[in-house]
């Protein structure tokens, strides 16, 4: 019988020998004519590459601050590095279709929880997550919550937004405040006064990522209220949340200003900025806004010595936070999980991380509780009182897990609906709870 | 003759015949035209025929992003039953979304005849105004929302600043001035504001080619008659220009109905859900809260409506070709 060739992919010792021939040639100085006798083209190390997606600071120097990382682990790994930046409120749809069309960036950063929604689509980073652990001292309990789901991390908890108070001083004691109020009652006592110099309180109750969710969860916290209990069950349909909508009812139409329902996460920024309201519960950004662009009060003074920071007010059940969490996943779509691991691995390096927080000018902490000593607290004193209060916060989902469902709800923004509800009188207290417990029941089911 | 030249002849022959056929056949009006139509159709079928098929079959099952077909279910009307008897949400979204193109649509229709009927008398700098009135429907609608977004703004917009001017000026001390965005009835009209600035022009000017094809011996007759100017624009104005009418209000109010970039620019639904429509809750449910099956749902409530919409402009335009 004849023999006969076939056509068959290359084997591994016909690589080496075709290889070897084309080296050697190459290397007895025989060129063009070496590759040519060897009847392959040469092999060059293929590049790789890393898409990362991320959001635009509100601390602009952590953009500058995270490009050049990427850039300087590119030339030292040999990877093309791209990183995305998109508007916060846009991330969600964005990585849900990169999730669903499975393509997209390697990398993704989520806010809150997001990422639960599709555990199952990404990449197990446990070993990388125990390992920081292990060498720093721990997470911050929420924000390991918020990066875990059945008992492993489907993301990297990267770093820690911190959201209290920021209030102006001269407004406060010219209404004749003296001391920043301890309770939600004193609050809405001393906003009434504010409110009718012509600077009320700003709070967003509108569909936005970060503000308004950072005010609600902790605001309904503080007067004992959960969304489910811990077996998962919805139990918000209770006196202590009645109590919270009315009183926010009285809290809105005395001391805040009305528009907020309609704000977005950078409105309350610019109405502080302009002098258009007294206080208001926000990350850094405001002081940030005020020192960098060196922005004048009235009196042509800097803005930044009227600026405090001070905690949440108190309600019956306590003072209570909420920081939103930022962690890092990496899609199981990706053909880069390797490179993205390596990347990941050295991003949270002490030396990556440090220098990233110091240049978003402590405008977020890390998700590492060790970090709450570092030497940047000293150097940004009027931003202390962030670091003070970041272990004060909660989980989503609290008394229940922190899972998809929990994060469908802040998604939905069912709970600052039912805030936004009473707020502009488009129902009253017991309807807009009734209708929230409607809307708790369809997503957790029961 | 040899064995191998005849089957050559009886070959050719064939070929002939069949290539005959052929021809014959695609002289058959009936054939070429299908055939014409085959590209067309399947593009149709590619980006229109296809994902709606697969919108329906999601909206029948438990699919959310993320998560492996194998474990998608088949829950029949769930979704439907769902929002209909438990998402609040869902109602204020029809709610709004008839209001909005309701509203929208009637304005719009009024001031489109309107600015149609002086465009169509105006002799000088004609072509620089009908460029100009053209300007927002050309404008990418993202790009003129922004700008909106401003012009609503509580502590910036240019309106209540000259509101609180104006307060000020009077000596009536000073005015917030409208929560443009932040009162519920007051962003349901602001959206509908846009939609109406947005979408006039395209109006106005399909009206002015209205216009332009009704013959001027109908007005010097109705005038012969006696008819007042609101009489000639009622008994001849208007039924000339019936037939495009039709089909702008018809295309209007499926492009109103469906509309998602100026409310999600603009409010994302908000404040309290009172600005969703189909198209920004659809959009909330199962893109930003993951619920594909749910979502596909919400979209799939206008699909009814378009259709007899689309079924309604069908049966003009085939009565009016007769």
């Amino acid at each position: 019988m004849a023999k006969t060739s076939t056509k068959r992919g290359i084997t591994r010792r016909d690589f080496v020998r075709m290889a070897g021939i084309a080296t050697g040639m190459a290397a007895a100085g025989a060129g063009i004519e070496g590759i040519l006798a060897s009847r392959r083209a040469p092999a060059f190390a293929q590049e790789r590459s890393l898409h990362f997606l991320l959001w635009k600071n509100f601390s602009p120097p952590a953009d500058v601050e995270i490009l050049r990382q990427g850039e300087e682990w590119g030339k030292q790994s040999k990877v093309n590095v791209k990183i995305e930046q998109i508007n916060a409120n846009d991330l969600p749809a964005r990585s849900a279709a990169a999730i669903e069309s499975r393509q997209g960036p390697d990398i993704i950063q989520f806010f809150h929880n997001w990422q639960n929604q599709y555990a199952d689509a990404l990449v197990d980073v446990t070993d990388i997550c125990t390992a920081l652990e292990s060498k720093y001292g721990g997470y911050i309990d929420y924000a390991k919550t918020h990066a875990m789901l059945d008992g492993r991390f489907n993301a990297i908890p990267h770093t820690v937004v911190p959201n209290i108070y920021v209030v102006r001083a001269s407004y406060m004691k010219a209404a004749g405040t003296t001391n920043w109020p301890k309770t939600w009652e004193e609050l809405r006592r001393e906003g009434k006064k504010w409110k009718a110099k012509g600077h009320p309180i700003g709070q967003t109750v509108g569909h936005t990522f970060g503000d308004a969710v950072d005010f609600t969860y902790p605001y309904l916290w503080s007067f004992g209220v959960a969304e489910r209990d811990e077996k998962g069950r919805v139990i918000i349909a209770g006196k202590q949340a009645l109590e919270a909508l009315k009183f926010f009812k009285a809290l809105w139409d005395d001391a805040m200003d009305p528009s907020g329902a309609g704000w977005d996460d950078s409105s309350n920024n610019r109405a502080f900025l302009s002098g258009a309201i007294t206080a208001t519960n926000n990350a850094p950004s405001i002081y940030l806004t005020a020192s960098n662009q060196v922005i004048l009060d009235e009196k042509g003074a800097p803005l930044v010595n009227d600026i405090l920071h001070v905690p949440n007010p108190a309600g019956p059940a306590g003072v209570f936070h909420y920081h939103y969490s930022q962690q890092l996943a990496i899609p199981k779509y990706s053909k880069n999980v390797e490179t993205a691991k390596e990347f990941l691995r050295w991003l949270m390096d002490k030396d990556q991380l440090t220098k990233y927080l110091r240049r978003a000018q402590a405008y977020h902490a890390a998700a590492l509780k060790a970090y709450l000593k570092d030497a940047m607290w000293d150097m940004f004193p009027a931003l202390k009182p962030f670091r003070d209060h970041i272990l004060e916060g909660r989980h989503v989902g609290w008394k229940g897990s922190a899972d998809a469902n929990a994060a469908r709800v802040v998604q939905n923004y069912v709970l600052i609906d039912m805030l936004a509800n009473v707020a502009t009188g488009k129902m009253v207290p017991e309807e807009s709870l009734k209708w929230a417990e409607g809307q708790l029941k369809s997503i957790y089911g029961g | 003759m040899s064995k191998e030249s005849r089957a050559g002849q009886i070959t050719v022959a064939w070929t002939k015949t069949r290539y005959n056929a052929a021809l014959a056949l695609l002289e058959r009006p009936s054939v070429l035209g299908y055939l014409l139509m085959l590209p067309a159709a399947f593009v149709i079928f590619l980006f229109v025929a296809y994902p709606f098929a697969w919108g329906v079959w999601m909206s029948l099952t438990n699919k959310q992003i993320g998560m492996p077909w194998s474990q998608v279910k088949f829950t029949g009307l769930q979704n439907y039953v769902d929002l209909v008897m438990n998402d609040g949400v869902f109602w204020t979204t029809a709610w709004n979304s008839f209001v909005y193109t309701g509203i929208a649509t009637v304005i719009k229709w009024i001031l489109g005849i309107w600015l149609a009927v002086l465009l169509n008398r105006m002799v000088r700098f004609q072509r620089t105004v009908r460029a100009a009135v053209l300007l927002p429907w050309i404008v990418p609608t993202v790009l003129s929302t922004i700008a909106f977004l401003w012009i609503f703004d509580p502590d910036f917009s240019v309106i209540n600043w000259t509101i609180r001017r104006f307060y000020s000026w009077m000596g009536w001390g000073y005015v917030k001035g409208p929560l443009w965005l932040g009162d519920p009835t007051l962003a349901l009209a602001s959206v509908t504001f846009v939609n109406i600035w947005r979408g006039t022009p395209f109006y106005a000017i399909s009206f002015l080619a209205g216009l332009q094809t009704i013959n001027p011996d109908l007005y010097e007759a109705a005038a012969i008659d006696g008819a007042s100017g609101w009489q000639r624009f009622w008994y001849v104005t208007l039924p000339g220009i019936k037939p495009i009418t039709v089909v702008v209000l018809v295309f209007s109010i499926i492009v109103t109905f469906a509309d998602f970039q100026i409310v999600y620019v603009l409010t994302r639904g908000g404040p309290a859900n009172s600005t969703h429509l189909f198209a920004t809750y659809a959009y909330q449910v199962a893109m930003v809260g993951s619920r594909l099956g749910l979502g596909a749902a919400v979209s799939l409530f206008m699909f009814p409506i378009l259709a007899l919409m689309i079924i309604y402009q069908l049966i003009y335009l085939r009565r009016e070709q007769a």
